[in-house]
């Protein structure tokens, strides 16, 4: 009784409760906008424990979640996993336009599914069973096919793993220790599946609050957009809780999706009244050179979200459902309304406006701007990556990859790459050019170690795992780097082709970590992925094979057999064999008889 | 009408005729197997057959859905995250809660057999898993490309009409279903059923053996077609059908003429028990549920669940939990199913003594 009625006091005083949310929006050029979902929760305080599979009684763990997701708690307590990292990426990042990706690049993956777990485990061969058991049982949590992840694909990247993940986290077992593994998927297609399970994880349901905007058919209609998941353990003395950010980040191109709204998905012509044109230049009935984007603008949430906010996520605690909106405040006005078309007053922060909402009602955003082209400038980001393929053959093929550098001052950085082991790396073949505006210069290898301070590199093993590239590279001002080497293409068995053997196989996309002076991620950003042609055989030629081996086969065996067991003779040969046979003695006897009886 | 005219009462196997489904529990598990974006019907058809079985009741935990690619959010689909049956596009049939057990790369013969017959290692989640009982009516309804006793899966491998009954055989040893209703809509699909051979199995198929199933129209602002003929008329009936409808069995096959269908349809009732007159669409579609009331004595339950503890305790733990919970479920209570638990010296005695029968009978040859 004490307890609810402490439970009702702290509710009614308002006071924190373990979930926030928080709706950051920013408009970028050209009319499109950024919109980055936060949603933090934590459990409830219990101590660490160690779950063994093979041993017969298992220690109970605290089930006391709260507002922690039920369904996720069990599966990282029993693989012993202590930082879990899931994200999934689809869509092409505009450095050029939007700038820095959101939170420094740290949570959003390469195309595809990333997944990355620090497990507790006394041999990393007890780690790796565990990393077996969380990916999977992840890939029914999250409808995605991350039971395809085995050892093949999975790599233990050597700086993050030599960061100590989390200095808070203490293992169970003084001989225990910390395994970093990760694993991609860069060919993982992400859809409404992906997004339900990722809502149902919420303290809402997506039923309430800024989750209410997640509709999966305006997420995936944008240019570009990542969720990710981040879970921690944090311990204070022997109590350790479990601390998890989830963010879905996207661009929307606000003028597509107006359109969508008044004209359906298929883009029909503009009417001719409707047709803007620059008439500075030729214009009349029959010519119009088209003015670019409409810059006078304006729109609110509901209309690109296709519904309003849904309430606070919790009724009347401050602080658990935000909307931060940045923007130039002299061009562009916000307001954010409830339902009663009541303005909520905003608190002025470093760029923009933040607004607290606390009702039970449907609020919007409405936004306008007599020039939406004067958005915030975004930094542009400290290192610059592109990779492609190069080749066009069938057994062999290389890589190309440029590092530039924008900014003025040196920056380090790692680049680090996993190929998979159907691609045979040749390193001897590994060059490294630089670039600047007098041109390209391939550099010797002791220039090379000016520029590349450490290498790691380890081979492939067939099946076994991929190979692992890693370079520490320190990049002076204005300048680009550019690594090429070969690689051979291997053929595989012939059930191991996908079904789409010819669609291509994907690899994963490198990823580069830029460190600041204190060696410290500053920022990190992943190249594109790659589809890589491999040779694929004719797959309806085994049957061919087969069918013509086993005509040839008893074509053959049909003669040679009939020539080892029987024997060629002559019809007078025939016939004196069968007047000695038992038959025609037999026909003997019985003729004899016949005619004594005659 | 295929083998509906055929087949009536006097097919039926048992004598009691029992028109009561005496299930307490309803799965379904819906396949579609063709990959590649001009199968979007293929797709479309199952999520139809999803949207239906989720409105008349059955949870997606009870639902095993495998789609073998995604269509949704194809770069080719101008209209991402939905998929549509019709070309009015009123209904999105992705919507916003969907759940995809099988997708992609994992929607294989393999999977789809061990999915039937429930052998996985044991991290395989249980959302993926097919947990029926001998008291559960299973809706299975399969999609794609495919010919005569066979049904292609992704373009690359195919499953046999052979393959499904005995997975179905198998099923029905391990007392995994009550009664399966099965649907199968592709090119000979009649031919998929011919070989079953287990009780309890009502099967239509959308034609019969040489005959080709067509799509019913196509979208030409998503440039494909969009359902396929069988299919469109069986959510036709099904779309009049609600939670607590007694509409039965015998009025969707009326639905299935040459006339709509463009191929015939048949239905196999001879292994049903139940005569389809008498069989509710909600048996299968629905989620409509008998209660089993325990008359057990409560001594024998503990007589059992004792036996249980020593069997779990003498066992090693790595058995997959299917395994152990089909021993201690039948192990003791059905004389004619029980599992023969066989020790290592008897297990060394029977080698031995067919050794001796072998030599003997060699020694006799000779």
């Amino acid at each position: 009784m004490i307890h609810v009625l402490w439970f009702l006091f702290l509710c009614g005083t308002g006071l924190a409760i373990p979930y926030n949310e928080l709706l950051t929006l920013r408009p970028l050029e050209r009319n499109k906008l950024l919109g980055l979902f936060e949603f933090n929760v934590e459990s409830e305080p219990s101590r660490l424990i160690y779950y063994n599979d093979l041993a017969p009684a298992q220690p109970k763990a605290a089930s006391h979640y709260m507002y922690f997701p039920h369904v996720l708690g069990p599966i990282i307590e029993t693989s012993n996993t202590r930082e879990l990292h899931l994200r999934f990426t689809q869509g092409w990042w505009d450095n050029e336009e939007w700038g820095k990706l959101p939170y420094n690049g740290r949570r959003s993956g390469g195309t595809g599914v990333e997944v990355w777990a620090v497990i507790e485990a006394d041999s990393y061969k007890t780690a790796k069973r565990d990393w077996k058991k969380l990916t999977s049982t992840l890939s029914g949590l999250f409808c995605a096919s991350l039971n395809f992840i085995d050892e093949s694909i999975t790599t233990i990247p050597n700086y993050h793993a030599s960061q100590k993940p989390n200095q808070n986290i203490h293992v169970t077992h003084p001989s225990h220790d910390l395994y970093l593994l990760r694993a991609v998927l860069p060919s993982e297609p992400i859809c409404t599946e992906n997004l339900t399970p990722f809502l149902k994880l919420l303290p809402t349901r997506g039923k309430a609050g800024i989750s209410t905007l997640l509709d999966g058919h305006k997420v995936f209609d944008s240019l570009w957009h990542s969720m990710s998941i981040d879970m921690n353990t944090v311990c204070e003395g022997t109590d350790c809780k479990l601390q998890m950010t989830q963010s879905v980040n996207t661009v929307i191109d606000v003028l597509r999706s107006l359109r969508r709204k008044n004209e359906g998905g298929i883009p029909k012509p503009t009417p001719g009244e409707k047709l803007r044109c620059d008439e500075s230049k030729t214009y009349n009935v029959w010519q119009c050179f088209p003015l670019g984007d409409p810059t006078d603008v304006a729109w609110s949430l509901e209309e690109i979200f296709g519904r309003p906010i849904l309430g606070a996520a919790f009724e009347l605690v401050p602080g658990s459902t935000k909307i931060n909106v940045e923007v130039d405040r002299e061009n562009w006005s916000v307001s954010v309304i409830d339902y009663q078309e009541q303005k909520v007053e905003p608190e002025t922060i470093d760029n923009g406006l933040s607004f607290d909402i606390q009702e039970p009602q449907p609020y919007d955003v409405k936004f306008s701007s007599p020039d939406s082209s004067k958005v915030l400038t975004s930094d542009s980001p400290p290192i610059k990556v592109a990779r492609s393929l190069t080749g066009y053959s069938q057994d062999r093929g290389g890589l190309r990859t440029h590092f530039s550098n924008p900014t003025t001052s040196d920056r380090k950085f790692i680049y680090f790459e996993f190929l998979p082991w159907f691609m045979r790396l040749h390193l001897n073949t590994l060059k490294v050019s630089f670039q600047d505006e007098t041109g390209t210069r391939l550099l010797s290898p002791e220039e090379e170690k000016q520029y590349i301070h450490t290498r790691f590199y380890r081979p492939a093993i067939d099946r076994k795992r991929p190979s692992h590239l890693e370079l520490s590279i320190v990049l002076p001002p204005k300048l680009t780097l550019v690594l090429t080497y070969e690689f051979e293409k291997s053929l595989l068995l012939y059930a191991e082709y996908p079904p789409d053997a010819n669609h291509g196989f994907a690899v994963e996309a490198g990823m580069v970590t830029v460190l600041n002076e204190n060696d410290d991620v500053e920022y990190e950003i992943r190249t594109s992925s790659l589809l890589l042609t491999l040779p694929t055989p004719d797959f309806s030629m085994p049957y061919n094979v087969i069918i013509l081996t086993c005509t040839i086969m008893s074509l053959a065996f049909g003669t040679v057999y009939n020539l080892l067991t029987k024997k060629v003779i002559t019809e007078e040969e025939l016939e004196v064999i069968a007047a000695q046979g038992k038959l025609a003695k037999l026909k003997e006897v019985l003729q004899k008889r016949f005619k004594a009886a005659k | 009408m295929g083998r509906a005219s055929d087949s009536g009462p006097d097919h039926v196997l048992e004598n009691d005729i029992n028109n009561d489904s005496h299930h307490t529990n309803n799965w379904a598990v819906l396949v579609s197997t063709s990959r590649f974006w001009f199968n979007y019907r293929h797709m479309a058809n199952v999520l139809s057959l999803y949207r239906t079985v989720k409105r008349m009741g059955i949870p997606d935990s009870q639902i095993i859905l495998m789609l073998s690619d995604d269509i949704a959010c194809n770069p080719r689909n101008a209209f991402p995250g939905t998929v549509f049956n019709n070309m009015d596009q009123a209904i999105d049939l992705y919507g916003e809660l969907v759940e995809v057990d099988y997708r992609g790369y994992e929607v294989t013969v393999e999977n789809f057999v061990r999915l039937l017959t429930d052998r996985w290692d044991s991290n395989h989640p249980r959302s993926k898993r097919l947990m029926t009982d001998e008291n559960s009516n299973i809706f299975i309804y399969l999609t794609g490309h495919g010919g005569n006793e066979f049904l292609k899966f992704q373009d690359a491998e195919e499953i046999g009409a052979y393959d499904i009954a005995d997975a179905f055989e198998q099923m029905y040893e391990k007392k995994r279903y009550n009664e399966i209703f099965f649907m199968i809509d592709t090119c000979q699909a009649n031919s998929m059923y011919e070989r079953f051979y287990s009780p309890n199995i009502l099967a239509v198929g959308s034609s019969k053996v040489d005959e080709s199933s067509y799509s019913h129209h196509s979208d030409l602002d998503l440039g494909v077609a969009v359902i396929d003929r069988f299919t469109y008329y069986t959510l036709e009936f099904l779309e009049k059908i609600d939670k607590n409808s007694n509409v039965t069995m015998d009025k969707l096959f009326d639905e299935y003429t040459f006339e709509n269908v463009h191929s015939t349809p048949g239905i196999r009732t001879d292994l049903f028990r139940r005569n389809v007159s008498e069989v509710r669409l909600t048996d299968f579609f629905g989620n409509v549920q008998d209660m089993e009331v325990d008359t057990a004595q409560d001594e024998k339950i503990m007589h059992i669940m004792n036996e249980v503890h020593k069997q779990e305790a003498q066992e090693l733990p790595r058995e997959s939990q299917a395994e152990v919970t089909f021993k201690s479920t039948y192990g003791k209570l059905d004389e004619r199913t029980a599992l023969v638990k066989v020790s290592g010296t008897q297990k060394r005695l029977i080698a031995g003594f067919t050794a001796c029968v072998l030599v003997g009978l060699w020694v006799i040859a000779k």
